[in-house]
């Protein structure tokens, strides 16, 4: 589904030249539950907007089902992105003047797609979320817990093929954490390809496979299940 | 004192340390409060300044009116009666502007603008003689002295300021008059008069005669006490004597007076008081873009402020502050405002210098400094104060929250700003579309047939001297001779003599009755009358549209003919064919011929293009000679290339005749749209400007935004968003904006329009084009002004946005 070839990233600083990803070499199977860990600054992040092509400037080679990405311009990279992936963030990223149901509204407003069918999917991720009762909701009324919940929501509507969390956790109390991982080993259950960054040894044992980043080059790769 | 100190020390480091902020501000203010300040100092001049006369407020014009002519000159022996029965006034002059005179006998023959008055004018005003004396009373009387006054200017121009002019002999139209005095430098009671001489030289028969209103107008100085609803009253008694007394001349005649402020500056005060309208939304919307730019720099500011008020300052306190700081800020913009409008009031001066009265008394006084501050110091408060109370208004620990997470600025504050915005657009609204329709009108006024050709016309001006031209025969012989020479001066197409020439700010109406519409005594019509050679109608271009126009057969000798124009003959004739029909000059009963009308020609404005065409009739110079003359010369070549041939041509017939006044009719019609241009050009201007400051205050809010915004913009990015999409959200909520404001302003403009409704021709002032053209051109303003804004907003970089959290 996914394979990285010799992908990496550096920034040009003074006459030198900073590496933030060195040789990534990657295949990613549909269906997985993946974790990447490392210390700050390992090139976790770096390497989830790669993937959900937020980053485009990087070198080497990227093929996403039968695209090659490194071959695609950005408005076609765009296209792709909103056809395959879904994004969660560590602090959610809701936009504080649209209520619950208008940030789930959000990604599907810029597909095309019918207003009717925009509503009826929106009704139908409220309900499945159990969250129709704060659909007019502000983001400041609900707690982190519940709105990293909707975050999940928002991020999957558009029914990806591919979820990328980027410390999903992160700002949540631990209760709310389980809450929340739980519901991406149930979307990975049902075939969601998952990807997430985390510094939680927990939470990183919710994937089949956990990936060690250090200062930007593939350290360690392994497989709790084995 | 010491706080206010230590805030004012503390707002000029603060600006030191943004200089790009308080160089846009100060700017900003300097262009509003100049450009107000530069205005009020024409309003001020021209329509506040008293006259440089002792107790001036008591000083009052005087006029005659009718029901059908608003003013009209005052008959001699009206003003004589009023002088003797009112009560109201000290005294009350009279005088008339019109009289020139050729000056002979020292160097060059010159036509000098002369007036004649009666001998009390000099006391009413206060004036003294820089040399000699003015007039004595015993020179108002008929047949009285042959003296002269010269004005300062002309004393030193003409005579080289010799000190001992006084009791010199002068030659005025070939009389002799002895110079009585020289008047003051500083005398400019009426600035183009470089002669005076006593109404005893002027006062002939038909002066004396009732009904004559022979180009005089009054001056009086009310009583200590006396208000002017009581000159007002007392002058509409006398009026109503007067009719009982002579019904004959004076039925419906009654007095019109006004302080000499308000009456000398009549004409120009409902343009004035626009255009200071117009620079007072100026100098707003700059408030406007300025308090736009305070806010965004106090959201920057919300840490030091947040921090200030967690040391224990209080509202009051920081409101103090930042006010300091704005203060300092229009105290700066209105220092350099008042530079400007200094400069300014130099170019308004040479702009309007023909158009404007009093203009020559335009300065930069204490009344105008004074409102230089006082626009400063109103300035600093409005565009200081809203951010200053927001800003002031801090929650701790939103504020250090919101810190935290970059500094989002709170929704009330980004609708506050976008009230501004909203505002802006609707007063840069109101103002595009007073501009837009003085704009058309003007373009309107433009297309306006005169009714005659203007192209290729050169005109100049004349007048024979009573002593040297007695008879209606060396009158005649002396224009026939003129016409011959000017006829063969190369590039001269035709040439003819006119008395009025139109648009040259001279008018002669004459009282004449209709055969077969009798009269009652002094009901009968005044008619704007001409006297004209044959080829006048050839030269202009006027045609000729029944019967004939004049020719060598209609002589002093053969039978008396007018020629009418359209409106006459439809006025007095409607439907009927008016050539052989017969009018007479005055009165019904009266002993004059009958004239016989030989043709119409075609209607001509006379004195404006705005003005409706008047009936008007011409005789022929050679049957009604005409002393005061205009030579018009139709070429083939550049008109004024001609002028030094036919000055020649003049002198050539009499070489003590000065020629004046030289011009192109083209010119005479330019000029007779001045004062429409030079309003025209200034609200033109003033809207330019707060176009300009709207474009750049959408661009600000919009690109403030955009910063504010890109968080969120880099999420919807992150969401699926194209930059076209991004592109869209920016511009569409830009648009939002300028319709919000357009939709305001169209509605303010609708309200105002009919304040300028004076100054229209030809449109209405709920003209819808000029409305949709301007909402257009300010939408599109705004869209271009959204545009870079929205560019840079598409191309946010969606992981930086958000890594920015």
């Amino acid at each position: 589904m996914i394979k990285l070839h010799n992908v990496e990233k550096s920034y040009e600083v003074g006459a030198g030249r900073t590496w933030v990803l060195r040789r990534i070499d990657l295949e990613i199977k549909e269906g997985e539950f993946l974790t990447i860990m490392g210390p700050s600054g390992a090139g976790k992040s770096t390497l989830l907007a790669i993937l959900g092509m937020l980053d485009g400037a990087w070198t080497g080679e990227y093929n996403l089902f039968e695209h090659a990405v490194h071959k695609l311009k950005n408005q076609q990279r765009v296209e792709l992105h909103k056809r395959y992936i879904g994004f969660v963030f560590q602090q959610y990223h809701l936009l504080d003047n649209l209520t619950v149901a208008e940030n789930l509204d959000l990604p599907l407003s810029y597909r095309d797609l019918k207003k009717s069918e925009r509503q009826s999917t929106v009704a139908d991720v409220l309900d499945r979320f159990q969250i129709v009762g704060k659909k007019d909701l502000y983001p400041s009324q609900l707690s982190g817990g519940q709105q990293q919940l909707v975050a999940v929501a928002r991020a999957v509507i558009g029914n990806p093929k591919v979820l990328l969390a980027d410390e999903p956790t992160g700002s949540l109390h631990s209760s709310h954490g389980k809450m929340i991982m739980d519901l991406l080993k149930e979307l990975n259950r049902q075939g969601t390809t998952i990807i997430q960054v985390t510094h939680n040894d927990a939470w990183a044992a919710y994937g089949g496979r956990i990936l060690n980043l250090l200062d930007g080059w593939i350290a360690k790769e392994d497989r709790p299940g084995a | 004192m010491e706080t206010f100190w230590q805030d004012l020390k503390y707002a000029a480091r603060m600006l030191r340390k943004s200089p790009g902020f308080a160089v846009v501000v100060v700017l900003t203010l300097a262009l509003g409060i100049g450009a107000n300040t530069a205005i009020f100092s024409v309003v001020n001049g021209v329509l506040l300044r008293a006259m440089p006369y002792p107790q001036s407020e008591r000083l009052v014009m005087l006029w005659q009116q009718s029901k059908e002519i608003p003013e009209m000159m005052i008959s001699y022996p009206d003003y004589l009666d009023w002088r003797t029965q009112n009560h109201v006034f000290t005294d009350i002059a009279l005088y008339n502007r019109f009289l020139d005179k050729n000056l002979t006998g020292r160097g060059e023959p010159e036509r000098l603008a002369t007036a004649v008055t009666t001998s009390n004018l000099f006391t009413l005003l206060g004036v003294k003689p820089a040399l000699g004396r003015t007039f004595l009373a015993e020179e108002d009387k008929r047949g009285g002295n042959r003296v002269a006054l010269l004005s300062h200017g002309l004393w030193k121009r003409r005579f080289g300021g010799d000190a001992h002019i006084v009791g010199e002999t002068i030659q005025l139209d070939g009389d002799s008059y002895v110079v009585a005095g020289v008047l003051p430098a500083d005398f400019h009671y009426l600035p183009k008069i470089e002669l005076w001489v006593p109404m005893g030289t002027y006062i002939d028969d038909s002066l004396m005669k009732r009904g004559n209103h022979q180009g005089m107008m009054g001056l009086a100085r009310l009583r200590p006490g006396a208000s002017l609803a009581d000159a007002k009253a007392e002058l509409q008694v006398i009026s109503q004597r007067l009719a009982q007394q002579y019904p004959a001349s004076d039925l419906d005649i009654t007095a019109g007076l006004d302080r000499i402020v308000a009456a000398r500056t009549r004409s120009i005060r409902p343009a004035l008081l626009v255009l200071l309208g117009a620079v007072g939304f100026v100098l707003l919307i700059a408030c406007a873009n300025v308090a736009n730019l305070t806010m965004a720099r106090a959201a920057a500011r919300r840490r030091e402020i947040g921090i200030r008020a967690s040391l224990g300052a209080s509202r009051g306190r920081l409101v103090r502050q930042l006010m300091t700081e704005s203060l300092l800020l229009s105290a700066l913009g209105g220092a350099l405002g008042l530079f400007l409008a200094w400069w300014g009031v130099d170019v308004l001066r040479s702009l309007a210098a023909v158009q404007i009265p009093r203009v020559d008394e335009l300065a930069v006084d204490a009344r105008v400094i004074g409102f230089a501050l006082l626009a400063s110091l109103a300035t600093g408060l409005l565009f200081g104060i809203f951010p200053a109370l927001q800003a002031a208004g801090v929650n701790l620990q939103t504020t250090l929250s919101e810190e935290g997470r970059g500094g989002a600025a709170s929704a009330g504050r980004h609708r506050f700003r976008r009230a501004l915005v909203i505002s802006e657009i609707a007063l840069s609204l109101v103002l595009l579309v007073g501009a837009g329709l003085l704009i058309r009108s003007f373009f309107y006024l433009e297309h306006i047939a005169a009714g005659f050709n203007p192209d290729k016309i050169l005109t100049m001006r004349f007048t024979l001297p009573a002593a040297k031209y007695k008879s209606d025969e060396s009158i005649a012989t002396f224009i026939d001779q003129l016409l011959e020479k000017a006829k063969a001066v190369p590039g001269v197409a035709s040439a003819a003599v006119v008395s009025p020439l139109p648009f040259s700010g001279e008018g002669w109406e004459s009282g004449i009755s209709i055969e077969g519409h009798p009269t009652a005594p002094g009901q009968n019509p005044s008619i704007e009358t001409a006297v004209v050679s044959p080829d006048y109608f050839r030269s202009m271009g006027i045609p000729l549209r029944s019967g004939r126009v004049f020719n060598a057969g209609d002589t002093a000798k053969s039978a008396l003919v007018i020629l009418v124009n359209e409106t006459f003959a439809r006025r007095f004739w409607p439907g009927e064919n008016p050539i052989g029909k017969r009018i007479k000059p005055g009165e019904y009963n009266s002993k004059e011929a009958w004239i016989e009308v030989a043709g119409v020609v075609g209607d001509v404005k006379l004195n404006g293009l705005d003005e409706d065409s008047k009936a008007e009739m011409y005789l022929a110079y050679s049957q009604s000679p005409s002393r005061f003359l205009f030579l018009v010369a139709k070429t083939e070549v550049e008109p004024s290339s001609v002028g030094a041939s036919l000055r020649a041509a003049v002198v050539a017939v009499d070489k003590d005749q000065p020629v004046f006044s030289l011009a192109t009719m083209n010119q005479l019609l330019a000029d007779s749209m001045a004062q429409r241009r030079f309003a025209l050009g200034l609200f033109s201007g003033f809207a330019g400007l707060a176009l300009a400051l709207a474009l750049v205050g959408v661009y600000g809010v919009m690109s403030y935004t955009v910063t504010q915004r890109t968080h969120e913009i880099g999420l919807r990015m992150a969401l699926g968003a194209t930059p076209g999409d991004i592109l869209r959200l920016v511009v569409g909520q830009g648009v939002r904006l300028a319709l919000a404001g357009v939709a305001l302003g169209l509605a303010a403009a609708a309200a105002l329009a009919p304040v300028i409704a004076s100054q229209l021709f030809g449109i209405r002032a709920g003209d819808p084009l000029t409305f949709a053209g301007v909402s257009a051109l300010l939408c599109g303003t705004a869209l271009a002004a959204c545009y870079v804004p929205a560019r840079r907003a598409a191309h946010v970089d969606p992981m930086i946005a958000l890594r920015h959290d």
